[in-house]
């Protein structure tokens, strides 16, 4: 199978829950292709007996926040962006049986 | 009795008693209105970024060295990546590589037999939100996302669903002793999931089967007895285990399928690059360690040591906490200790329960108990008189003043009670023909008698000489 074949990012788009029109899949083929190469430049770099490295830092901090509380919303402003709001819940499609 | 070789061992999440959440300042709750106790870290706004709290890691730090675990000084986090609408931000905030505890061990009682349950490791993590499944579709209350959370995963080491039970209320006991949690199973501040597997030789694991959701410690010995059972009759039937997850169902007294596994979910795990490193400073994890709450079993030992209590007494005490609290309340003020452990495991825990309370919000002056007990050490009442003082002192009245309003006070001036002997010998010859004639039934009959006069305020035991005495004259 090609890589970035139509049903590859058809089942994409279905895992992630949206639809693609076969002009948008192949816009998308061509950025994924560009992204690949950029990627595979990355193998040109010799990375052998280098340590990973997760944060800019090497020395770790020693701050810690207090049991203090200080920042709360209102239920109003926390429940704001939802799209469905039922008995101050957040309403959302049932996802189990 | 069993035929197969069982193999158990169990995952514990327990919510920390912490004012806030793991990473956000937003307060901790149970029982809140929804959605009212969250800010924009908990409900995984873009450009937030997760701040620890500085309480939960010590709590964790009691909980680990309360388990004997070895503790990493340096507190990393990573990112458990799932979706699911209970989890706003898409990742769970964990410890997956580096927990902050590791290689413990607790030790259990089972049938009289002490035995040791390792614990693999301890981390720290965050809570998800609640979901309520109902008709049209899911609530969600994002209350609890955040709330910290320790996982505490044991080793492969219990066998029996007496131990798997066992190793749960030990480990409620201990995170309860030390503030760690509030332990509720019912409530779900502690969450137990149990995996199990049978084996006809104890060389080879069975099929791993893990029962989920248990809240309470009686549905842990219940659920993992009924696995064993079903496994034990798949086996026998020569059919296989088939790797799940199940729960327990009271009503059917069984396990029933959730789901089945089907491949290990890939949860592309990697350092959460939002939290730094912590380094925690080698000086206050000792002082958290060298002030650590006296365990439960540390503190039956002392019961029994300091206060001449039996194994039985101490152990019943220490069982409830603020039972235990209280009875070292009483004996702040008594000296006699092994009876106001029987005022406060008998009477006073009878009354608690026949008055729908307990110890934890009794309003009684542990003082007043004392100097129950006192005045009826001393004989100022008698130990019947004393059951009535009871009663006024635990609607809150002070024993000495019950004693005066009700003109309770024992007499035991000679005087007083050498004048109501006579009177009584003197109306009962035939008793006093009696006692002559060996019956020394007829005592009981004139104290009885004396008391009676008294209205009961005679002390039983000097009437008793007197009468004695008395006869001997006559």
């Amino acid at each position: 199978m090609e890589k970035f074949s139509n049903e590859y990012f058809k089942k994409l788009a279905n895992d992630l829950k949206f639809d693609l029109s076969d002009e948008e899949i192949e816009e998308l083929k061509k950025d994924f292709i560009e992204v690949e190469k950029q990627v595979e430049l990355f193998d040109s770099i010799d990375t052998e007996g280098v340590q990973e490295m997760v944060y800019p830092f090497e020395t770790p901090t020693y701050f810690i926040r207090e049991d203090e509380i200080n920042e709360v919303l209102s239920q109003e402003d926390a429940l704001k962006n939802a799209k469905d709001v039922r008995m101050g819940h957040i309403h959302v499609p049932k996802v189990v049986r | 009795m069993e035929k197969y070789f069982v193999t158990i061992g169990i995952e514990i999440h327990c919510e920390l008693k912490t004012k806030t959440k793991m990473f956000s300042s937003a307060p901790t709750s149970f029982g809140e209105v929804a959605n009212t106790c969250v800010n924009e870290v908990d409900l995984g706004h873009p450009g937030t970024l997760p701040c620890v709290n500085k309480h939960a890691i010590e709590l964790a730090i009691k909980a680990c060295t309360g388990m004997h675990c070895t503790i990493d000084p340096l507190v990393r986090f990573d990112r458990k990546n799932y979706y699911y609408s209970d989890l706003p931000k898409g990742f769970q905030i964990t410890q997956q590589f580096f927990p902050i505890g590791k290689d413990g061990y607790v030790e259990i009682e089972v049938d009289g037999e002490k035995k040791k349950i390792g614990i693999e490791r301890i981390h720290m993590e965050e809570d998800t939100a609640k979901q309520f499944h109902k008709e049209t579709g899911t609530y969600i209350d994002f209350n609890r996302a955040g709330t910290p959370l320790i996982e505490i995963v044991s080793r492969p080491d219990m066998h029996s669903a007496k131990e798997a039970a066992a190793y749960v209320e030990t480990l409620r006991k201990n995170l309860f002793y030390l503030n760690v949690s509030d332990v509720k199973m019912e409530e779900g501040s502690m969450r137990c999931d149990v995996n199990i597997s049978l084996s006809p030789d104890q060389n080879t694991l069975g099929t791993k089967v893990e029962i989920k959701n248990l809240n309470s410690i009686a549905n842990v010995q219940k659920a993992v007895q009924a696995e064993i059972e079903r496994q034990s009759a798949l086996l026998d039937a020569g059919e296989k285990v088939e790797q799940a997850t199940r729960r327990y169902d009271e009503a059917q007294k069984t396990t029933i399928l959730m789901r089945k596994k089907e491949g290990n979910v890939d949860y592309k795990y990697f350092p959460e690059p939002n939290i730094f490193p912590i380094l925690l400073d080698e000086e206050w994890i000792r002082n958290i360690q060298d002030h650590l709450e006296e365990l439960p079993d540390a503190r039956i030992e002392r019961f029994i040591s300091q206060y001449g209590l039996n194994d039985y007494d101490a152990s019943v005490l220490v069982a409830d906490r603020s039972m235990a609290d209280y009875f070292e309340e009483v004996v702040k003020s008594t000296k006699e200790t092994k009876k106001a452990a029987n005022w406060v495991i008998g009477d006073m825990s009878a009354w608690l329960n026949k008055n729908n309370q307990s110890f934890e919000d009794l309003e009684v002056d542990a003082d007043a108990i004392a100097s129950l007990i006192n005045l009826i050490s001393n004989g100022e009442i008698s130990g019947k008189q004393g059951k009535a003082v009871f009663e006024e002192v635990m609607l809150g009245k002070d024993p000495k003043k019950v004693i005066e309003e009700k003109g309770m006070k024992q007499v035991s001036d000679d005087g007083a009670i050498l004048a109501l002997v006579s009177s009584v010998l003197d109306a009962n010859p035939q008793s006093i023909e009696d006692y002559k004639n060996g019956k020394d039934r007829a005592i009981g009959f004139l104290v009885g008698q004396v008391m009676k006069a008294s209205k009961g305020q005679a002390n039983p035991k000097r009437t008793n000489e007197l009468i004695r005495e008395e006869l001997a004259k006559r």
